[in-house]
This record gives structure tokens, C-alpha cells and sequence, in this order.
């Protein structure tokens, strides 16, 4: 319960991918995640699915001190996901995104450290690749800061195969590399920590896609990465060659410049010592 | 000889933990900054190889010997393809199987790959002294 109790603590900021047992763990993570979202005074969104948001709140409320009034304030919303507009009948990437954006607005208006989501996954699985489509989108928004989600997939209600496509578009999941990332404006850019590997590939490719878009010089600061493996390096690469000539600088320390110098990238990138985590 | 050997069975979302399970054994065996680096980014590569290339799973070995690091990576895929050059070749940007063999190569010392069609093993050293 180690792992599952920090994911289940996450920072604003991060994108969760939790696969779960049984009812048992449901219950259990939905009580932990509540209380601390609420310690944090963020708005807490719990998207039901599977169950009904009345099972939900008996739980939560042994579990939930004032769970009625966090309720008629804002700080707890619980809605099922047809009734939401952050997801629809089918697994609708720009319709997700929209709805979470404007969920995220809402929760700072409303004077909310921030937007903290509980999701059950099970509204998306009659649909697991878009539904991955969707989860993949939703990262760049992640690096604004203000937004932390978990992601709930059964595993009783998703193939081994679909959780690992799930996990892969996560840059967190349990037992598996973790990545966090925050928008930088001037310059325009990322700041990276974590570890990145093949289990959140995919994750670091959604979040810089936007960055191929960006006109002027983009700046990943990765001086806090612990770890980044060959792949994932070329994909800084990859990125750098989109961008067609506009300046990609990676600040980072000796361990990944050295990754970065073994695949290459270095011909493609402008790499900036920074101090050396 | 030190310790009795590390054996772990991965598959892709194992990739991770069996990196820090490394890194903890190389380190205990003596392995440090750079050389330590250098050996935890050639197993994560060859154990990414497996999951990517060689059938989605495999195993790993490590041990010590005579003041040496050795892993063994084996799968069970399809093999190397029939037009791979070798790993002492400087891989294309999109030769990604092979980037794995040729990073190993410059990263640690005595690697030995044994590709059949029933399978794949990579075996590699660095010095712990």
C-alpha cells in the first residue's frame, strides 16, 4: 500500500495511472484521495462509473468528516461520468480535454488551490484505445500545475494489455517510472524531473508535442532528471528535428547529457550543462 | 564470488523495477558513478530490446565473478532480423533494435549475442574493481 498511498497523494500536477484489485482497493482509494485533496483545499472531482455516486458517498462519509457540507461548499463534487461534460458515451479526446480545462477554471474561480480528479477508467473501456487517446491528450494541461488525477482501471474490467497501454500514457503509475513536468513561459519550455523509461514513453511524447509548434527558442530544463533512457532521449531529438531549424536547448546535468551525446542528439540540440543533480 | 546471483522474469511494466533491483545489486557489488551509470543504462536497454523485440518479455541474470559484473538478458522472440549488420555498426536514427546492442558495446565490455528463432541472449560485463 506504500506506492498506492503516495500516488494517492499526488502534487497538483500530476497524471495518475492506478490499476486497481477490487472493491476493497476502490473504497480504500477513494477515501485517501478525498481526505488529502481536501487537506490541500483543493476542489476534490470524483468521476464515478462503475459504481453509482451514492455508494460513493457512503463510503466516503465514515471516512470524511463533513462530507454533506465539503459537499454544498464545492470542495467535493461527485458526478457520474454520463453526467459529466468531461466525458461523453464515447471516449472523445478534444471533448475531455475541454472539459477538464474548463473544470480546472473553475475549481481557481471558485478560490480552490486547484482541480485534485478521481476518475474511474471503466467509462472509457468499452473503448481502451481511445480512451488512451484521451488520457494522452489531457498531459500538456497537467504542466499548468493545477490539476492532479488519478486514473482507476480494474483489472478486472481491462485486459493486462490494455492497462499497460494505460500506465504507458501516464507519466505516473505504480511500480513504474514517474515523471513530472511543469510549463515554463519565458522562455517557453519544460522543466522535467523524474525518471523516464519505456513505462511513460509515451507520456513524455505527449507532453512535448506542443513544444513542435512553439516559433521561437524552447528550453527543456531537465537538470532534475534522475533518469532518462536511450528512447526517450531521441525523442528530445525527434522533437528538436520537428521544430525545423527553430533552437531546442536542453539544460540538463552530466548523467543525461551523456545519454544524449550517446544517441545523438546532441547534433540536434543545443545541450547546456546545468548544475548537476 | 559474491553474492548469490540476481534472476528476475520482466515484461514492459516491469522495465523499471528491474532497473533499481540493478542498480541496488551493481552498487553492492561496488559499482560506482560513471561505470555504475553505464551498467544500469545498457541492462535497461537490452531488458527495453526484449520487451520492444523479443517477444514482450524475458529474463535477466546478474552476478559477480573474479571482480566482474556480468547480466545475461535472454528472450524468447523471433531473433535478430536476417539483415542485421552486427552491433559494431553505428546504428540509423530508426534502427531501433540495434541501437540498444551498439550502446551496450560502447557502455560495457565482452558482449557475446546468441539470436536464434526461437530466441535471443545478450551477455555483458564491467569491471567492479
Amino acid at each position: 500500500m506504500d506506492v498506492a498511498g503516495s500516488v494517492l497523494d499526488p502534487e497538483l500536477g500530476d497524471h495518475v495511472c492506478l490499476p486497481f484489485a477490487g472493491e476493497g482497493e476502490r473504497i480504500a482509494a477513494t477515501r485517501l484521495f478525498t481526505a488529502n485533496g481536501l487537506r490541500r483545499g483543493a476542489r476534490v472531482l470524483i468521476v464515478t462509473c462503475a459504481r453509482t455516486p451514492e455508494e460513493t458517498r457512503a463510503w466516503l462519509a465514515p471516512a470524511v468528516p463533513g462530507l454533506a457540507r465539503a459537499e454544498a461548499e464545492g470542495r467535493v463534487v461527485i458526478r457520474p461520468a454520463g453526467g459529466t461534460t468531461l466525458t461523453g458515451r464515447r471516449p472523445d479526446p478534444s471533448r475531455v480535454l475541454k472539459g477538464l480545462s474548463a473544470a480546472v477554471e473553475r475549481a481557481g474561480e471558485d478560490g480552490h488551490a486547484g482541480l485534485y480528479a478521481l476518475v474511474d477508467a471503466a467509462w472509457g473501456a468499452g473503448d481502451p484505445a481511445r480512451q488512451t487517446t484521451c488520457e494522452a491528450v489531457s498531459n500538456p494541461l497537467f504542466g499548468e500545475r493545477r490539476l492532479a488525477s488519478v486514473c482507476q482501471y480494474d483489472l478486472r474490467l481491462f485486459s493486462g494489455e490494455a492497462v499497460e497501454r494505460a500506465a504507458s500514457v501516464h507519466p505516473i503509475a505504480p511500480e513504474r517510472a514517474a515523471l513530472r513536468y511543469a510549463v515554463t513561459s519565458r522562455p517557453p519550455g519544460l522543466r522535467l524531473s523524474g525518471d523516464v523509461d519505456l513505462t511513460n514513453r509515451q507520456a513524455l511524447a505527449s507532453v512535448l508535442a506542443p513544444l513542435e509548434r512553439e516559433p521561437g527558442e524552447v528550453v527543456l530544463d531537465v537538470t532534475a532528471m534522475g533518469f532518462i533512457d536511450a528512447g526517450s532521449a531521441q525523442l528530445l531529438a525527434a522533437t528538436a528535428l520537428a521544430r525545423q531549424g527553430r533552437p531546442t536547448v536542453v539544460v540538463c546535468g552530466e548523467a543525461v547529457a551523456r545519454v544524449l551525446r550517446l544517441v545523438r542528439a546532441d547534433a540536434l540540440l543545443t545541450v547546456r550543462r546545468g548544475a548537476d543533480g | 564470488m559474491g553474492r548469490p546471483a540476481l534472476v528476475r522474469s520482466f515484461a514492459r511494466g516491469r522495465i523499471t523495477v528491474v532497473r533499481r533491483a540493478v542498480a541496488e545489486f551493481a552498487a553492492a557489488e561496488g559499482l560506482a558513478g560513471r561505470r555504475l551509470e553505464d551498467f544500469v543504462l545498457a541492462v535497461n536497454e537490452i531488458t527495453t530490446n526484449a520487451v520492444l523485440h523479443g517477444g514482450g518479455s524475458g529474463r535477466l541474470r546478474l552476478w559477480s565473478l573474479d571482480g566482474r559484473l556480468w547480466c545475461e538478458v535472454t528472450d524468447d522472440g523471433p531473433g535478430l532480423p536476417p539483415g542485421w549488420m552486427g552491433s559494431e555498426r553505428t546504428p540509423s536514427r530508426y534502427d531501433t533494435g540495434g541501437r540498444g546492442l551498439w550502446l551496450t558495446r560502447l557502455l560495457c565490455d565482452h558482449v557475446t549475442i546468441v539470436s536464434t528463432p526461437a530466441g535471443t541472449s545478450v551477455t555483458f560485463s564491467t569491471c567492479t574493481g
